[in-house]
């Protein structure tokens, strides 16, 4: 009997929507050729299943074991190419989701891959980071630094060893794109990290992963053995050793900032360090050390295949190439999103979300993680962008969207976010480590109903001194969240102070 | 004191002593020992220092530091409820009610009969899936208040 | 950083150094900004974000702390904007202290500095009760500390011990001292690995980490710059007072030797000069009986004795041992005394039974008898190599520099029979069998010789008598070493390789080079090696030998020995001899004097009928104490000056109190050759005399008058008979750097660097030696080898240290013996064991410990109830007559506790015992 392939996302979100119940339920089966894939992000359409077909591959959505029928008979199945949630994606990075199976190098391979590599292996070091240069990338991790500048940095700088490490830390609630590089295409990480490696001379890279990723971890993991047995790990016969470090945050979220995480990574507490240096300069074990987002790195491979002027002519003056978003909440259509930078967040919310999960109403929109602003609705013609995020006093973040309806209490949403970084805070610098407690004992104190105008106002000037004081971005964002539902939802904090 | 070391443990910090001139690893030992034992015991600090050449010191501040390590035994299941705010926006606060109202526990504490431990996570990158709730390293999404009785039940 | 950069601080043409940050160039410039968490000491931090600054053309308002000057940088600290910060910062801090109006007085003032009156938080959470008085010199009080790590960061960046870490995170995070949050808070210090050395302390900004005596008698009023007396390092130290009395000791941060920093004896081990017991009057004994008497009656007594001494014996049945630990006016006084009052030159001091090895090897090899380099020197070495010494516990603050170098990547090699600090860090430890260091060092130049590694040119241009070298060197191939020492032929290869490529080696040597049998001989293996490697005479090399007491260097330079007159002028110079006659108006005796142990000799031959100590408690701390008790009960009349009853001070006729350091004017030289002040603080107790008063008494009584009116003008009259002292005086050593000798005119400003261009005979001399064995070998009946030197805690006889809190720290003499020893003579930590040697028999109590290898132990000697020196032979150097402290043979038997007499008046508390290891 002949067997009838059927793709299924091995994703982990894929697998908690479902899809590893059907792979349980069909594994026993001689008539199912069952190929784990990476997943396409649509996820709420997963579980998703997926056969050949003449029109390319035809999707069975919201699969339950019992459609195998209709599935192998090859009724109802949709094209893929007519879901509009990914038709109307330019996808670059996420090319290849959903189609590939995660650890096939040569599925990899067939798909492009390599190809960056190979590239960057002829050209001179300095050639490429002029082609990083020209490509205009800025890093994905959330402070949108110009990617070749750090390069250089760490290029230049004379040391006996030099180190890459990729931020898998992920932290930012919200967002999954990182995860989901790594579980479903790691080979473009590993590749990104290998050419970042060549442009600077470092002599072993670390992939910091975040404890709440084990399938990722394991996926790197596998993806590294394969690569090193294909001989890619090494150039000039040097060998380019890569280490997943999974875990090390331990639930740390400002483990994600750069020089706590290098500090974490050696193994000490995840303290934030001073800068200068910065860790170009000096990083890992004081040497020169490119810390950069995973996403970042899974982007630089088809930057060296396709050249820098072709990321370079995506996207806004400032924004160039592909924004990858990641919508969440309570939108009716979740998932992930790859688009030129330009679109505006309405049209992210409308084309995409296509508006609010049934019953609800839209009240805010948080961007770019736990210290992201919010948005109310006559705010969303703003254009994804990081320039005008930052003018707007938001950021983009990690391309986190997540969507509050009409139910929200946004005074107890303050208080959560605040009291989010007071537990996470390192407790290094006044601003943060004391006021984001007083912060949130001022928030406490309007919920108890005991405030009066006065706390309030002390409560936007201690958030400007956090601003303008705190050592890094978690103390210096954090007021954001706060004082934008303060500004744009006075009514519910002044309703409950002390009359 | 000196008779508290399980050999597993003795084993281990042989094992993890930093090469020669290499520089000591402290969170990678405390991991370490967290998967070894589920917990790691304050009274294995001075051993845990001892085999990295580090101080006491240096030890119980690493220890102190990471949330996630743990410094008492967890109960035989572990049920992490992201608090993250995708799942925040979809009413994690009521799933986690629902638990804590079935296993008549707070975040952060176990059942009187060991079986399961209750903690908040942030985030899981679940969250187009959410809200989500990982049961001993298995992740299920969309979890809504009424299905929490189904869901441990498969534990017990 | 001679690099200079211009820049603008508040309208205020600037011109820091390249490489400062903002906080520090304002600083500089007399523009301080508020902050509490940086300090020069430390890296940059940049947690308090007080001291915010705004930089033209850049976004935002960093910590000036944290900013690097840059080259036409403007930079404003005093703006409106950045005034509310620091009243928003300031009053954050202040939200998290009681309101019990026990607010530290720095928040206080810096609350009133930034127009903070009241903090606007309402019943904020506030910190933890948490107290920490476990430590007996300082306490912690979490309520008053700000969290700003800067103890934590002092113990790992200045002092490297590690014993401090920030636990938990956010608003809870404070300092702790060892794993304590884990277990009991109240007892952290104790139960760490602190050493006490006062880091933390000094840098705390708040007073939560704050001096006892302070919180006993509060803030000191008034500094008095001074010296510390202890150890060699010589740390600059403020001395805090307050009504009369001492209440701080400070390590000055512009002290050249330690910046700041300083050890638990300078720092907390100052408090025995107000001991109950020091002595006040002097004492005279008939039999066993004690009778306090008058200066007059005892000054006269002393001159009647000697005189009387003198005229029925002759001068050579009187001699005299300076102490190491006095003044350079008092020991040349004494001197002086000693050749111009009894016309001998019976005189020595401590640096016998010290570095006298080191003067005999340096002297004939180099021409000069001190560290060829400086401390800042270790800032320089691109390897540093430590020999026989272990100054994490003997110098801790160059032991604390040489971590912080070794934290840099400058690798380290010791040469150690025992697993020390620095041993455990070190790149390369050569663990060799005590006594074998000629051997040792000799197989480090057959590598060097045999492989090329030579400096051809420094050896054809600056040395002779190379063959001598080679030749001895030749059959000490690696495995022949390894042989004799023990120590692997793989480590003896790298470590010569690494010595003689590193481009700058530093070396510093201790006792275990020059307490052995074979003394001078290891001193001169090891300046060989440094002439064949041409590590001599740059910055950052040298040989260096860690003088040990406060002064030992200075007592020998002074002219304190048999053989020497000050500047280590030969006796029988007659120029020198024309000088002397000039300038003191008696004739400069010529024959050599008897060393210390040719005293002993004499005086069980009953040819020395008097001797004079001062400082220095032989019948404790010298060898062989059956024999040496023996020698000092034959004398006719015994003058100890001390201040206090020491062992020797109890066998004495007459006893005299002297005036400690804190009390009086004079110099120290250190071990870096450096001359440096102490000034009085305070009163000596009513009626004591310092101890160059007393021998100007004496002298002006037997007929030859001293008056000086001040210690200034004994120092001049060193500079003028002293051509490397010609150039002292006190007023060139006002300034804190002091003098590093030569100083040869009064224009020259004192030689950080020996032999940069020639050595003192033009050419340096090689010395050929080869291997002699020990003066002992273990044998069945005595199988185990006792190592005996010093532990941080106490100081030498322990006369001072004893009577400090630092009895509280270590209360014993421990034996550490390595656990499989123990367990195979059945010996459990905290036993009591019997050490018999040949001479005599010691008890113990143990402390297991991997820092001596099998057949090893080890002690100190700073409690007299061990009797430790009672085990040991009269064995010593041939040529300096250094004893053999390093090495005897001894067995070890387990003891029962209740077998100890009940008269017993030991009190070998074994519970005790807490060596830091
Ligand atoms: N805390 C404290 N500090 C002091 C003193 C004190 O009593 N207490 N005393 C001061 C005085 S007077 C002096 S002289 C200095 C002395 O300071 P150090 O020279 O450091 O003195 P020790 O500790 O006696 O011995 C040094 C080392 O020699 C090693 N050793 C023993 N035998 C051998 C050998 O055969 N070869 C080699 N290579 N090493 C060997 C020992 O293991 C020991 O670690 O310290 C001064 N500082
Ligand atoms: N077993 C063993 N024995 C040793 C050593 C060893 O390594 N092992 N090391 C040897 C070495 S290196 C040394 S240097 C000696 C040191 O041995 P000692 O010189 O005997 O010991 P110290 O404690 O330095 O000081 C001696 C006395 O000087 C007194 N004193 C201090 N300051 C003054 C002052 O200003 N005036 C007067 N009048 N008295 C003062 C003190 O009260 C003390 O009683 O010990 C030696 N003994
Ligand atoms: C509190 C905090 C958390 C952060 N978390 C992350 C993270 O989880 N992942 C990440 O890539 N960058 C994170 N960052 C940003 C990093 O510090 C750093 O800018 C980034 O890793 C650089 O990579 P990129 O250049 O590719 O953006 C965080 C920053 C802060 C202040
Ligand atoms: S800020 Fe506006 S104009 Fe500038 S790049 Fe972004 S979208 Fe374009
Ligand atoms: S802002 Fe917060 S997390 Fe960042 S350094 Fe300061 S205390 Fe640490
Ligand atoms: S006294 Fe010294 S060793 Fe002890 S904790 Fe303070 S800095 Fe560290
Ligand atoms: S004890 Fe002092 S130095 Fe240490 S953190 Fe507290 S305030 Fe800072
Ligand atoms: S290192 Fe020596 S000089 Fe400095 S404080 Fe300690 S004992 Fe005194
Ligand atoms: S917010 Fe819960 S999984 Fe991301
Ligand atoms: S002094 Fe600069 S931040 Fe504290
Ligand atoms: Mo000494």
């Amino acid at each position: 009997m002949s067997r009838v392939r059927l793709y299924l996302s091995n994703d982990t979100s894929s697998c908690a929507a479902g899809a590893e119940r059907l792979a349980e339920a069909w594994r026993q089966r001689s008539d199912v050729e069952l190929v784990r894939t990476s997943s396409r992000g649509a996820f709420f359409l997963e579980p998703m299943v997926e056969r050949d077909s003449s029109d390319g591959r035809l999707a069975w959505c919201h699969a339950t074991a019992d459609d195998l029928p209709k599935i192998l008979a090859g009724d109802g199945g949709i094209p893929v190419s007519s879901i509009p949630f990914l038709s109307k994606q330019t996808r670059h990075a996420f090319a290849t989701f959903g189609v590939t199976e995660p650890l096939s190098l040569e599925a990899y391979r067939a798909y492009g891959g390599c190809a960056g590599f190979r590239k960057a292996r002829q050209m001179s070091p300095s050639a490429i980071i002029e082609e990083i240069k020209t490509s205009r990338l800025r890093g994905r991790g959330g402070a949108a630094f110009p990617v070749w500048k750090k390069w250089e940095v760490a290029a230049t700088t004379a040391a006996d060893r030099k180190y890459v490490v990729a931020n898998a830390d992920e932290g930012d609630a919200g967002t999954y794109c990182d995860r989901m590089v790594m579980e479903g295409d790691p080979f473009r990480l590993i590749e990104g990290l290998l050419i970042c490696a060549r442009a600077i001379g470092a002599e072993a890279g670390y992939i910091y992963c975040r404890q709440e990723y084990p399938v990722a971890a394991a996926c790197l993991r596998a993806a590294i053995r394969a690569a090193s047995e294909a001989g890619w790990l090494e150039s000039d016969g040097q060998p380019f050793p890569i280490e997943v470090v999974s875990g090390a945050g331990a639930g740390s979220y400002v483990c994600g900032e750069e020089t706590a995480l290098l500090e974490s990574l050696e193994g000490r507490r995840g303290v934030v360090r001073a800068r200068p240096p910065h860790p170009a300069q000096s990083g890992l074990y004081g040497r020169p050390t490119i810390v950069s987002n995973v996403l970042t790195f899974a982007t630089i491979p088809n930057i060296l295949a396709r050249g820098g002027a072709w990321h370079a002519s995506m996207g806004t003056e400032g924004s160039r190439g592909t924004a990858v978003l990641q919508l969440g909440g309570r939108v009716k259509q979740p998932g992930l999103i790859e688009v030129p930078f330009g679109l505006t967040l309405r049209q992210v919310l409308d084309q995409f979300g296509q508006g609010m999960a049934d019953g609800a109403r839209l009240k805010a929109v948080q961007v770019g993680g736990p210290l992201g602003s919010l948005f109310t609705d006559a705010q969303l013609d703003i254009p994804i962008c990081f320039d005008a995020f930052a003018k707007a006093d938001a950021i983009l973040g990690h391309g986190g969207i997540v969507v509050f309806d009409n139910e929200t209490d946004m005074l107890e949403l303050s208080r959560h976010l605040m009291a989010f970084v007071a537990d996470e805070s390192c407790g290094k610098c006044v601003p943060c480590r004391i006021g984001s407690l007083r912060a949130r004992e001022i928030l406490e104190t309007v919920q108890r109903g005991q405030a009066t105008e006065a706390d309030l106002s002390l409560l936007t000037e201690l958030g400007d001194t956090m601003k303008a004081a705190s050592l890094c971005g978690l103390g210096a964002r954090a007021p954001y969240p706060v004082l934008s539902a303060l500004e744009h939802f006075p009514v519910e904090f002044r309703n409950r102070m002390r009359s | 004191m000196e008779t508290f070391l399980p050999n597993a443990l003795d084993d281990l910090l042989i094992r993890a002593r930093p090469a020669q001139g290499a520089p000591p690893n402290i969170l990678r030992v405390l991991h370490a020992v967290h998967d070894l034992c589920g917990y790691i015991d304050p009274r294995a600090i001075p051993a845990i220092a001892h085999s990295q050449g580090a101080t006491e010191a240096n030890v119980a501040g690493v220890l102190s530091y990471y949330p996630s390590l743990n410094t008492q035994p967890a109960g035989r299941h572990r049920i992490q409820v992201c608090l993250g705010e995708s799942c925040l926006a979809n009413r994690c606060v009521r799933v986690v009610e629902a638990i804590q109202s079935k296993l008549g526990i707070e975040l952060g504490q176990t059942t009187p009969d060991g079986q399961f431990t209750l903690e908040p996570v942030s985030c899981v990158g679940n969250c187009a899936v959410s809200p989500g709730v990982r049961i001993d390293g298995e992740l299920n999404g969309r979890v809504r208040p009424s299905d929490v009785a189904g869901l441990l039940d498969r534990y017990r | 950083m001679s690099d200079h950069v211009a820049m603008t601080i508040d309208g205020r043409p600037v011109s820091a150094h390249a490489g400062d940050t903002v906080f520090a160039a304002a600083k500089r410039a007399g523009l301080t900004i508020p902050g509490f968490c940086s300090s020069e000491h430390l890296a940059p931090f940049g947690s308090c974000r007080l001291c915010v600054c705004e930089v033209e053309g850049q976004k935002g308002t960093p910590a000036s702390c944290t900013t690097l000057v840059q080259a036409g940088m403007t930079v404003r600290t005093r703006t409106e904007q950045l005034a509310r910060l620091r009243r928003n910062v300031t009053e954050l801090l202040l939200s998290e202290q009681p309101t019990d109006g026990t607010l530290p007085a720095a928040l206080q003032e810096l609350a009133q500095s930034v127009g903070l009156d009241h903090v606007r938080y309402r019943q904020p959470e506030v910190r933890a009760h948490i107290r920490d008085s476990s430590n007996p010199f300082f306490i912690f009080d979490n309520t008053s500390c700000i969290s700003c790590a800067r103890c934590v960061r002092a113990c790992d960046e200045i002092q490297g011990t590690f014993a401090l870490t920030m636990v938990g995170r956010g608003f809870g995070s404070r300092p702790m001292a060892g794993a304590s949050g884990y277990g009991e808070t109240a007892t952290g210090f104790a139960t760490s690995n602190c050493v006490s050395c006062g880091a933390c302390v000094k840098e705390c900004p708040t007073g939560a980490l704050i001096e006892n005596t302070v919180q006993e008698h509060g803030h000191p009023t008034e500094t008095v710059r001074t010296t510390c007396a202890y150890c060699g390092v010589g740390c600059t130290f403020d001395a805090g007072l307050r009504d009369g009395t001492v209440v701080t000791m400070v390590p000055a941060d512009d002290g050249p030797s330690n910046h700041g920093h300083a050890c638990m004896k300078g720092r907390f081990g100052w408090t025995y000069i107000y001991a109950e017991d020091r002595l006040k009057q002097p004492m005279l004994r008939t039999g066993s009986t004690w009778q306090a008497i008058s200066w007059d009656a005892a000054l006269d007594r002393l001159a009647c004795e000697f005189t009387r001494i003198k005229t029925e014996f002759g001068p050579d049945a009187l001699a005299a041992i300076s102490s190491s630990r006095g003044t350079n006016e008092e020991n040349y006084l004494f001197g002086k005394f000693i050749r111009c009052v009894m016309g001998t030159n019976h005189i020595d001091n401590c640096a016998r039974v010290c570095h006298s090895a080191t003067v005999t090897g340096m002297m004939e090899t180099l021409g000069a008898s001190a560290a060829t380099n400086s401390i800042q020197d270790l800032d320089h070495a691109t390897l540093i190599m430590v020999v026989g010494a272990n100054p994490t516990e003997s110098h801790p603050v160059i032991g604390a520099r040489i971590k912080q170098a070794h934290r840099r990547g400058v690798p380290l090699i010791v040469i150690d029979p025992r697993k020390t600090e620095l041993a455990r860090l070190a790149t390369l430890h050569l663990p060799l069998k005590p006594g074998t260091n000629v051997a040792l060092l000799n197989g480090l130049g057959h590598v060097m010789a045999k492989e090329g590694l030579l400096d051809r040119a420094f050896i054809d241009t600056r040395t002779e008598a190379v063959d001598d070298w080679l030749k001895a060197v030749e059959p000490c191939t690696p495995e022949w070493t390894e042989q004799i020492t023990g120590v692997p032929a793989g480590l003896i290869r790298e470590a010569a390789r690494r010595y003689a490529t590193s481009g700058a080696s530093l070396c510093v040597h201790g006792l275990g080079v020059t307490e052995h049998r074979w003394g001078s001989h290891g001193v001169m293996t090891l300046v060989d090696l440094a002439l064949a490697t041409g590590n001599l005479g740059k910055p950052g090399t040298g040989i260096n030998p860690l003088r040990g007491q406060n002064n030992v260097q200075g007592a020998s330079d002074v002219g304190c020995l048999p053989t020497f007159f000050t500047g280590y002028q030969p006796l029988n110079d007659p120029a020198l001899g024309g000088l002397h006659q000039a300038v003191t108006g008696r004739p400069l005796p010529t024959k050599r004097g008897m060393k210390t142990p040719d005293m002993w000799d004499a005086a069980l031959a009953g040819q020395l009928k008097g001797l004079w100590i001062i400082g220095y408690d032989v019948a404790q701390t010298d060898p062989n104490l059956t024999k040496v008790h023996e020698a000092l009960r034959r004398l006719d009349f015994l003058v100890v000056q001390d201040l206090f009853m020491s062992e020797t001070a109890k066998m004495a006729h007459l006893v005299l109190p002297g005036a400690a350091f804190l009390e009086k004017d004079g110099t120290f030289t250190n071990l870096e050759r450096r001359i440096q002040r102490i000034r009085k603080a305070v009163d000596p107790p009513q009626g004591v005399l310092p101890d160059w008063q007393v021998v100007c008494e004496v002298s002006t009584r037997m007929g030859y008058p001293m008056s000086y009116r001040h210690p200034s003008e004994i120092m001049d009259e060193i500079a003028q008979l002293t051509p490397m002292f010609a150039g002292v005086s006190y007023d060139r050593l006002e300034p804190p750097n002091g003098l590093q000798w030569p100083v040869p005119a009064s224009g020259h400003e004192g030689t950080t660097l020996m032999h940069r261009d020639r050595f003192p005979k033009g050419k340096a001399h090689f010395v050929g030696v080869d291997y002699l064995p020990p003066g002992e070998s273990p044998t069945d009946e005595y199988p185990f080898t006792l190592i005996t030197g010093r532990i941080l805690q106490h100081y030498n006889c322990g006369a001072q240290t004893r009577r400090t809190d630092i009895l509280d720290v270590v209360g014993v003499d421990a034996l550490e013996i390595h656990p499989e020893d123990a367990a195979r003579l059945r010996l459990a930590e905290g036993d009591l064991a019997r050490l018999v040697s040949p001479r005599g028999h010691a008890i113990l109590p143990v402390v297991l410990s991997e820092r001596v290898q099998l057949g090893q132990v080890f002690t100190s000697f700073h409690f007299p109830a061990s009797d430790v020196n009672a085990l040991l032979s009269s064995s010593s150097d041939d040529q300096s007559r250094c004893p053999e402290y390093k090495l005897s043979v001894v067995r070890v038997e387990p003891l029962d506790g209740t077998a100890l007499g009940a008269g017993d008046e030991r009190e070998l508390e074994a519970g005790q015992v807490r060596l830091i290891t």
